[in-house]
């Protein structure tokens, strides 16, 4: 027989298995739904009453966002940069110890070759492990809830052992759902394919946060960093082309309003991360938004007309010091709301700067996950943000 | 001490409450698909050569960065996902699920008691669940029979959809599967209020969890849209009226075309009336409705259903075309169909004049006992993987 009904065969040990929660969030909304026990047409969005005439169009101007927290049981979305509300970590383990990786073993410099393993040769997991504790403990103290994400055992990507399983932030949620992505570089052999399916995967079953759309065909993508809830820098480079933009920019609209502005940041290099120069091919490592008209930037990674239309638009501009940019990506905080930034206390010239424009900064040190050429900002899959500024509209 | 401190900070890894009883959970494999491919990946012996374009050890300067950006999402999802999916067209059926009909008499939906004029419009009515997993289980033996794999997906006890107690949960027909995950649709005429927000989303999640296959579009905005059907690899029937407007329709064609091919032939339907399924006159808002493959230049149409330009597209492009009595659109919409590979298909066994205008037009036919279904086969059954099947045009 070829009947599968799923409970054939013997489970996995857990630490083998996707991270299940005792129980979801999806399935403690139908719960809490089963406790209402009159249910009536009235609750039906366009119904009219018995007998009278319905309106058949009615639907067709009904909109997705105005529906999805009935069936999901929640409110999902950080594009902007409104007061944060919930981020997942992923739990360090033993297998984001790159120099263990089998690939590291067999040709270091090609694994190097896009900017990552920036200041090491091994990863202290431990340290890395209460750095993410203290990353987590400092979120909860700004009133923000942490989910902890979990991998199994020894994840696999499609070409071979994962790596960096620490980068959430992968997964772009956006009011209504998530974005996966589609890289096109960057540890490709070891990341790039697999991780944010993982995300999305997680973030469906467990938080009840489905997926808006998945990027295909030869196109790339990457997450791209919010200046408003009107305001998205997406990054054009060696991890995101303009097919890719072509298909998000679509869902985007649809999320956060037609007005919605979308400016390309085309960075320079073919790399991921140039350790010269400090540009980064994520536009979230290049740019960020600390106040509705304050950004933070490193302008030797970002276009001059990007840069000239933050001049014209009118943005305060703050530059971030080049050696901190290298050393400790300084330019890629966590906006915690409007004028209130996280950033990595080791930053320390350019925290001054961004305090002395009159920004609160919550600084945490993160260094060890620097050794990936990556930052906070990689680490922090945004959930939910409340609505924040606009810019335009 | 510090990370002792850290240590005792309130967590979110899961709710520290009980574990709700299974028949209150959603439906989990205990070994769910990706887990069982991530455990056989891990036992692989692992080198950069099975990396896409590694050149080597001491060739660095030969790799080009930019080769990444020529490398298509079909080169590798099921490297990610464990498995190939997706059923845009009419090649050799393999896999499928069929929700699982609860034991029990049939609790009667509570608006049809509030007003059943309206609830009958939308599609409701009373499901006799012996009579349906009966007929249920004799399709899926069929199913079987001509080797297609049968997932049985349970839904919750009690499940609710945004407006209420679901109704037609054994629909499972909701999503498109295309090669590298589902189309998940956003209903906007019958079903929207009672079962459209819910059920498919309900169906997405099962199958991201327990299948490893990824939603790659959910429809969104003020789009609305309904799944059409496939009359070959390259052809593809999209009806467009109350069922799916233009917004939604421009959602779902480009990745239709990413994922199955660039040169894909959308026949758009222009369907009247605005009911989802009117029972007098047998028109409809859904492709699934009107019109299903039954070879690769053979289709089962009920042309009523369709607008002049569709039915001139079939005629001038060569289809044989067997048409479906009035009266049997009525009552057993026999193009609700499943085709289980070219020249064989499944139908409603009560259209006994359809299936005998199909065979005459040299097409098997397995007569399939379905009267238990609110609709239809094809509406009952998520299809989820067929072999590559035949082009109409090339």
């Amino acid at each position: 027989m070829t009947e599968i009904f799923g409970d054939e065969g013997p489970a996995l040990p857990e630490n083998r298995r996707s991270q299940s929660y005792p129980i979801t969030e999806y399935d403690e909304h139908q719960e809490n739904l089963r406790k209402k026990s009159n249910w009536s047409l009235k609750d039906v969005p366009f119904y009219r009453g018995k007998g009278k005439p319905q309106d058949p169009l009615a639907w067709h101007d009904f909109d997705y966002l105005d529906v999805y927290q009935k069936v999901y049981g929640r409110r999902c979305g950080s594009a902007g940069i409104g007061k944060l509300r919930e981020v997942a970590i992923v739990v360090p383990g033993p297998d984001d110890e790159y120099s263990n990786h089998p690939y590291f073993h067999q040709d270091k410099e090609y694994m190097n070759r896009d900017g990552f393993f920036l200041l090491s040769d091994k990863l202290d997991i431990e340290k890395l492990k209460d750095e993410a504790a203290a990353f987590g403990a400092k979120f909860e103290e700004n009133g923000v809830k942490v989910h902890w994400l979990r991998f199994p055992e020894k994840p696999m990507a499609a070409y071979g052992p994962m790596m960096n399983m620490h980068s959430a932030a992968e997964l772009m949620v956006v009011p209504g759902g998530g974005i996966i992505g589609k890289k096109s570089y960057a540890l490709s052999p070891t990341a790039g394919y697999g991780r944010t399916e993982y995300f999305a995967r997680w973030a469906l079953w467990n938080l009840g946060i489905p997926v808006l759309y998945t990027v295909t065909g030869e196109a790339c993508w990457v997450m791209g960093n919010w200046l408003a809830d009107d305001v998205f820098i997406n990054g054009i480079g060696i991890e995101g082309d303009w097919r890719g933009l072509e298909q998000v920019a679509p869902v985007l609209k649809r999320a956060c309003g037609e007005e919605l502005q979308i400016i390309s940041c085309v960075a320079p290099s073919w790399k991921y991360f140039d350790k010269h120069t400090g540009a980064n091919t994520h536009a979230g490592m290049v740019v960020s938004g600390l106040d509705l008209n304050k950004v933070l930037v490193h302008t030797p990674g970002v276009d001059f007309n990007t840069l000239a239309w933050l001049k014209k638009n009118g943005y305060r501009i703050i530059e971030a010091d080049l050696e901190e940019q290298i050393k400790h990506s300084a330019a890629a905080i966590v906006s915690l709301g409007p004028g209130i930034v996280m950033m990595h206390a080791r930053a320390r010239k350019t925290i001054a700067a961004v305090r002395k424009a009159g920004v609160e900064v919550v600084a945490i040190d993160y260094d060890e996950y620097n050794k990936y050429g990556a930052a906070i900002t990689c680490a922090t899959m945004l959930l939910d943000r409340d609505p924040g500024p606009r810019k335009f509209s | 001490m510090a990370r002792k401190k850290q240590q005792q900070k309130p967590r979110v890894s899961g709710r520290r409450k009980a574990a709700l009883p299974p028949e209150r959970r959603s439906h989990e494999f205990v070994l769910n698909e990706y887990d069982a491919w991530q455990e056989r990946q891990r036992g692989r012996n692992w080198t950069l050569d099975q990396v896409p374009f590694y050149k080597g050890k001491g060739h660095h300067a030969e790799h080009n960065p930019f080769n990444w950006h020529h490398h298509d999402f079909l080169k590798y999802y099921d490297q990610v996902y464990g498995r190939q999916c997706g059923a845009a067209g009419i090649g050799k059926l393999k896999d499928v699920g069929l929700v699982r009909v609860k034991e029990g008499a049939a609790v009667e939906h509570p608006f049809l008691k509030e007003d059943p004029d309206f609830a009958r419009r939308e599609g409701l009515r009373k499901v006799d669940r012996a009579r349906l997993r009966d007929q249920q289980a004799a399709y899926a033996e069929n199913l079987q029979q001509h080797g297609v794999k049968v997932y049985w997906i349970d839904f919750p006890d009690g499940f609710r959809g945004a407006y209420g107690p679901m109704g037609d949960a054994h629909s499972a027909g909701d999503l498109l599967f295309l090669p590298g995950g589902t189309i998940v649709p956003k209903y906007g005429s019958a079903l929207a209020s009672i079962a459209g927000f819910g059920r498919p989303e309900y169906l997405a999640r099962w199958v991201f969890w327990n299948l490893g296959m990824p939603p790659l579009v959910t429809i969104n905005g003020k789009g609305v849209w309904a799944p059409g059907v496939f009359l070959a690899e390259d052809v593809y029937c999209q009806a467009v009226g109350v069922g799916t407007n233009e917004d939604g329709l421009n959602q779902v064609l480009p990745k239709i075309k990413s994922v199955v091919s660039e040169g894909v032939r959308v026949l758009r339907i222009l369907t009247p009336g605005w009911s989802g399924f009117d029972a007098e006159s047998g028109v409809s808002a859904y492709a699934n409705n009107l019109i299903a493959p039954l070879d690769v230049d053979k289709v089962l149409v009920y042309p009523a259903g369709l607008d002049k330009d569709s039915n001139w597209w079939l005629w001038s492009n060569g289809y044989k075309i067997v048409e479906v009595p009035h009266e049997e659109q009525i009552r057993d919409r026999p193009c609700n169909a499943v085709i289980i590979e070219p020249g064989l298909v499944a139908i409603n066994a009560a259209a006994k004049g359809t299936i005998a205008a199909v065979r005459k037009a040299g097409v098997e036919v397995i007569p399939i006992e379905c009267g238990a279904l609110s609709a239809g086969l094809a509406s009952a059954t998520m299809q989820i993987w067929r072999d590559a099947g035949p082009r109409k045009f090339d």
